[in-house]
């Protein structure tokens, strides 16, 4: 599967025409200098040779050398992945709090104003684009009102903050990035809860809950949305790619320094190396993701075991 | 259905005037027999085109014009054609064969619907499609998003005679950048062009057909270039002898009379109306919104159509064949769904970006070969099931080929779940596009679209905030469409699709 996934980057980075080293270099310089450079950097092997030394330095953790920074692929990844991770965890959490809650509540309120205005509400944030958002977040929040920070993860200062306060400007510069990014996947999320919910409530079990005699909280706490969470679990391995890809353009919005822009930054500057890690560790994080799904799918529903 | 609830079959007027409107109006028969608000809308539809065709007489006849021209001289003159060729016409001669032939298809349609009603026609012989769509209309938001969906589209095709301004002109930008919506710039007339003309009579002077070819130019340039050419927009101005005194910025400018058109201020000098402001660039936000509504939608649609198309064919392989070609094929679907789709475009952008075709149709290409995945195995889970029924072992049984079977017997009992699915994709491709546009590797500048409107106001977000939000609205509003109207035709579809397995 990885593999696939590599081997298609690969290809396609390689087989556009064009190469990185004409680009560095201007077009008076004495070919024999871009013949070297295109050497040095392994750009004149064939393509098969090309792809298996590519290959084996990957599977040896060696990734090789951004051609734009100077630096180890490895090391700039050190640098912003932990970054992305941090807003697309939180988003995570965020899109299943939300919307695991106002699907609750909705299912509850069937019918209702509230169900309806929810339901309203869902469907405009879903076709919102998250990067015109930002920037409503942005003009609304940050630069009328100032409560916010409107760009960035630290504050120019923050290196002399002590700790608890060096933690308190994070979350502030993580807030707008976090609801952008999770607040289209909890609509969805919700919407999802509240069909599934709504579904669990008519079995019989449900009844027979109720005809013992057991309070709604219970019923609903403990026979009902266990059940109900099932489903939702595999929106968990979905939401993955839709959030890393969103986690590019909310980078891009907030100034974020993680992967997403990173990767815009590759691209601009045809750093091979650096787009094709960056793809890799995006595409891992989704297998990742998925095998977490599967884990917590055997964790809430006992009928599923792995042997 | 209960019969009560149908409409009398021969509810057509005797008197003759009433009959005329009856069968020549489209929407007049509907608000009769009570649908009062699908055939208000119909005829609102319908009557807006001669309304727009008056509004906008002066560039329609020019069209026509140089639509006239350019077709005499493809006949008589192809080589001087060639050299006097401009592109960006086409556009304008679209929207005035629109602009006439869509009332006539309207009535042409109308008419054909009201003469088959007043043939007999039992419940059991309508199609499917008119199943849905009657259940269709029954949802009223579904059907709004429908009607605003037709209308966008309609402005599309309409653009040139829509716009109030030309797109991409730009001029005098200290006075006219950053104008907030619905305010005014003072514009003084002048006499003569200011940008002169390119010298053209040396090719038309070797013409057999100088006066056509002179008249084709003149009138594609009118077309283009508007009349902004003839303008000075200026902050103030005030009559000082024989010269006006403009003020632009800081400066003070005079300008004879003699070079204005008129003599007295009334005359000479308008204001002219951005009703959703300006850019950077002192170009008209509402004109290029309009212009970028071309981009985002029919990029959109063409992208889905494509991804459809791919995806649809792979899933009825996949499905159809079984074994080693379904392995193969949902192997590959499984690793590119591994891709956040968002990667997969930016690498395939990144390296094909100096390819030399246009950016809109590397997009296009792009877009569509990146979301036919899910619709592939949609499609092969539906072949799954359908390939087991009777009619396609019959159909086996009868020797039929397998191409035949495929695309007569399974493809059309397979579609309704790809119509749902292609309608709820079109919206998410337009924000996959304006995404692209705003990270600046989508549709270029000076082309406008909304992404890279928005792109181009992020910056000057906290003094200019229209640029940026107008174009977010028109895109939530054409996405909030189609995700309503996808829905519409899901629930449209669905208890049909119920009553057949029963």
């Amino acid at each position: 599967m990885l593999f696939g996934l590599l081997t298609i980057t690969f290809f396609i980075i390689r087989l556009a025409p064009g190469d990185p080293v004409s680009m560095y270099i201007q077009s008076d310089v004495d070919p024999e200098y871009a013949d070297n450079l295109r050497e040095v950097l392994g750009l004149s092997d064939p393509l098969p040779v090309q792809y298996v030394k590519w290959l084996k330095g990957t599977l040896t953790g060696e990734l090789g050398m951004s051609f734009s920074k100077h630096a180890a692929v490895g090391d700039i990844l050190l640098e912003t992945i932990p970054n992305t991770v941090l807003l697309t965890a939180v988003a995570l959490v965020f899109n299943f709090l939300v919307g695991i809650i106002i699907g609750i509540i909705t299912a509850l309120k069937r019918g209702s104003t509230l169900d309806h205005s929810v339901n309203i509400t869902a469907l405009f944030v879903y076709s919102m684009p998250e990067f015109w958002l930002g920037l409503m977040l942005i003009l609304g929040v940050s630069l009328h009102l100032g409560i916010l920070p409107a760009s960035g993860m630290h504050s120019p200062m923050a290196k002399y903050l002590s700790l608890p306060a060096y933690v308190w400007d994070v979350v502030e510069h993580m807030i707008l990035p976090v609801f952008v990014l999770g607040v289209a996947s909890a609509a969805a999320t919700g919407r999802y809860m509240r069909g599934s919910l709504l579904e669990v409530i008519n079995q019989d079990y449900i009844r027979t809950a109720r005809a013992k005699g057991l309070s709604e909280v219970l019923v609903i706490g403990k026979h009902a949305l266990r059940n109900a969470l099932i489903p939702i679990i595999t929106l968990l391995g979905l939401s993955l790619p839709f959030l890393l890809g969103g986690a590019v353009i909310v980078e891009t919005v907030f100034a974020w320094p993680g992967m997403g822009k990173l990767t815009i930054d590759a691209i601009f500057s045809r750093d091979y190396p650096l787009i094709i890690a960056c793809t890799m560790v995006s595409g891992v994080m989704v297998i990742l993701g998925n095998l977490v799904a599967d884990l917590l799918y055997a964790l809430i529903d006992p009928r599923i075991r792995y042997e | 259905m209960s019969s009560a609830t149908r409409t009398p079959r021969y509810d057509v007027p005797r008197a003759p005037l009433a009959r005329a409107f009856h069968f020549h109006l489209p929407g007049v028969a509907f608000i009769r027999r009570g649908q009062r608000v699908f055939g208000g809308m119909l005829l609102l539809y319908t009557l807006a085109f001669p309304l727009i065709l008056v509004l906008a007489w002066e560039d329609f006849t020019r069209a026509v014009v140089s639509m006239g021209l350019s077709l005499y001289l493809l006949a008589v003159d192809t080589d001087h054609l060639v050299i006097f060729w401009r592109g960006e016409v086409i556009e304008h001669w679209i929207a005035a064969v629109v602009c006439v032939g869509m009332p006539i298809l309207l009535w042409w349609g109308n008419r054909r619907a009201l003469r088959r009603e007043l043939e007999d026609r039992d419940e059991h012989e309508r199609s499917q499609w008119a199943l849905a769509w009657r259940e269709f209309k029954k949802s009223r938001v579904a059907a709004g998003g429908l009607s605003v969906i037709i209308i966008l589209y309609t402005i599309v095709l309409l653009c040139p005679f829509l716009a109030p301004f030309n797109p991409n002109a730009f001029q005098d930008g200290i006075v006219t950048k950053f104008r907030p919506p619905l305010s005014t710039v003072t514009v003084l007339h002048l006499k003569e062009a200011r940008i002169t003309p390119m010298p053209t009579s040396v090719h038309a002077a070797r013409s057999g057909h100088r006066e056509a070819i002179r008249r084709l130019i003149e009138v594609n340039r009118a077309l283009t270039d508007e009349n902004l050419a003839f303008q000075q927009a200026v902050h103030a101005f005030h009559i000082e002898g024989p010269d006006v005194i403009a003020t632009v910025g800081n400066e003070a400018v005079p300008i004879p009379i003699a070079r204005l058109d008129g003599s007295e201020p009334e005359e000479f000098a308008s204001e002219r109306l951005h009703l959703l402001g300006t850019d950077s660039y002192g170009r008209d936000l509402l004109s290029r919104i309009i212009y970028g509504s071309r981009v985002s939608l029919t990029l959109g649609f063409i992208a889905v159509l494509l991804s459809v198309t791919l995806g649809t064919f792979v899933g009825l392989m996949a499905g159809y064949f079984g074994r080693v070609t379904d392995n193969l094929l949902m192997r590959i679907v499984d690793i590119l769904l591994a891709f956040p789709a968002l990667f997969l475009i930016l690498i395939i952008i990144a390296a094909f970006e100096s390819v030399a075709v246009p950016r809109i149709l590397l997009i296009v290409v792009v877009l569509g070969l990146t979301s036919w995945m899910g619709i592939s195995r949609l499609v092969r889970g539906e072949v799954l099931s359908v390939k087991e029924r009777e009619y396609v072992l019959a159909a086996h049984a009868l020797g039929f080929g397998h191409a035949r079977i495929i695309f007569r017997h399974i493809l059309p009992n397979v579609l309704t779940p790809i119509i749902v699915n292609a309608t709820l994709r079109i919206g998410g491709i337009i924000l996959v596009e304006a995404a692209l546009s705003y990270l600046n590797i989508g549709v270029q500048p000076p082309t406008a679209s909304w992404g890279n409107i928005i792109f181009e106001g992020k910056d000057v977000l906290s003094y200019a905030w229209w640029v940026s939000t107008l174009p977010g609205l028109a895109i939530v509003l054409v996405v909030v469409c189609f995700n309503l109207v996808g829905d519409g035709l899901r629930d449209a579809f669905d208890p049909m699709l119920k009553n057949e397995r029963i």
